[in-house]
């Protein structure tokens, strides 16, 4: 009798057991969704973003940022970013990074690498220059962030889109993503949550994606207009 | 009983061994729902407060529960101390007249690979810093609003210039001046500030 219940005991655990290795991992969507949009060459996503301001210990104030990002690769990169504080536009454009503010009529220039990610990675180790959401500029996130732990959540409906939430967390971060099932893989919404800070500030954004998105390349290329002043660029520390 | 003592030890050894390769698994029932969460990473939906507010602002995420409500197991907030060494322990260890200098390169790739995982907020911000109550440091040294009683070299905060303060330009470089001071606007980083330099002339 025992013996019985423990047979059907262990072939059950068998059973879930493999059915928890056929569903899929958090790592595998989202190094699904990674390797989808690394095979887009030209793409647009909006993105409201939301960042949490932390002052003595506190989250003060949450920002609220208006991303506007446009990509064709290999070389060709445009973002506008407009929030209380900033009124900027930032260009890659074959080899030349130029970012203007539209609100003060300056603007400035650095050559770098010509491709996106190299020059994105060199206006950032050599000027501190953050790209706004640089996350879904990348074409190689997959080697940049390391995750110790992930989970897989389920299905979630995200404003009608039918999306896989999975969570992950690194050194001092938590992330959060809900990723679109079906053909286009695409970060829906996302939050990060600095487990390192005692305010646990989170910045969260949802985003809205064209995989179709034509350019020209008018579009990258910035022009001075008439007042526009251009100022040095310096590293940032 | 040898035969059923045998196979009590064989299902023992096997169900060890699964525990060890099996994630943990959540069941939950609600209005009628069931939903099986298979997982590594405990804590992280009790942390979804955070989710919600990402997916509410995004059109909401129509499952999200509150922050909370889940009967997920946790440690007692007080456990003991793990074990640990002595704090106090020999400087020099016995031993036993071997070389114990083994010759390491202690100073192995320190700097390997500098763009992995630097910072998982430089992949996932908005691009620039926002400060509260004061305007960031640039080199270890404080932004300044304008106004203060500023010396030259001084970096002044680019969102507290008066606008009444008016552009020149000597040299080809822009210049605002205001009360007879003037301002060199320059980009550091991603950050627009105003240095404050000796008169261009």
């Amino acid at each position: 009798m025992l013996q019985k219940i423990v047979q059907r005991t262990a072939v059950g655990l068998l059973f879930a057991s493999v059915a928890a290795v056929a569903a899929p991992t958090a790592k595998e969507i989202l190094a699904n969704a990674r390797a989808y949009r690394a095979t887009l060459s030209s793409y647009a996503f909006k993105a409201a973003l939301y960042e949490d301001v932390v002052d003595d210990g506190k989250v003060v104030e949450t920002v609220k940022t208006d991303v506007d990002a446009k990509v064709k690769r290999p070389d060709r990169l445009r973002v506008d970013v407009k929030n209380k504080y900033k009124n900027r536009t930032s260009y890659l454009n074959n080899g030349l990074f130029t970012m203007v503010d539209h609100g003060y009529g300056y603007y400035g220039q650095l050559k770098t690498p010509k491709e996106i990610d190299k020059a994105l990675d060199f206006i950032f180790n050599k000027y501190g220059i953050n790209a706004p959401l640089a996350a879904f500029l990348y074409t190689n996130m997959q080697k940049r962030t390391h995750f110790t732990k992930g989970k897989y959540f389920g299905t979630r409906d995200i404003g009608g889109v039918a999306c896989d939430y999975v969570a992950f967390q690194s050194k001092g971060h938590e992330l959060h993503l809900w990723i679109a099932q079906g053909e286009k893989p695409l970060v829906i919404n996302f939050v990060l949550i600095d487990l390192s800070n005692p305010a646990k500030p989170k910045t969260s954004a949802s985003l809205k994606w064209d995989t179709d998105a034509k350019f020209s390349d008018s579009i990258f290329t910035f022009v001075p207009s008439k007042g526009l002043h251009k100022i040095e660029v310096e590293p940032a520390n | 009983m040898m035969k059923q003592n045998r196979f009590l030890v064989k299902f023992s050894i096997a169900a060890f061994v699964l525990g060890m390769l099996s994630p943990a698994f959540h069941i939950e029932h609600k209005a009628g729902d069931t939903t099986v969460e298979v997982t590594l990473l405990k804590k992280a939906e009790a942390r979804r407060g955070g989710g919600a507010r990402g997916g509410a602002r995004g059109g909401g995420a129509r499952r999200a529960r509150p922050a909370g409500n889940r009967a997920v197991k946790r440690r007692p907030a007080t456990r003991p101390a793990a074990k640990r060494r002595p704090a106090t322990r020999p400087a020099t260890r016995p031993s036993g007249g071997r070389n114990i200098n083994r010759n390491k390169n202690i100073n192995r790739n320190v700097n390997r690979n500098v763009n992995r995982n630097v910072n998982v907020n430089h992949y996932y911000g908005g691009g620039g810093h926002h400060h509260h109550g004061h305007y960031g440091y640039h080199h270890g040294h404080p932004i300044l609003a304008f106004g203060a009683a500023v010396a030259v070299g001084s970096i002044i905060a680019a969102a507290t210039m008066p606008p009444t303060c008016t552009t020149v330009v000597y040299g080809g470089v822009s210049y605002r001046r205001c009360d007879g001071r003037y301002y060199q606007p320059v980009y550091q980083g991603d950050t627009l500030v105003y240095k404050v330099v000796p008169a261009p002339m």
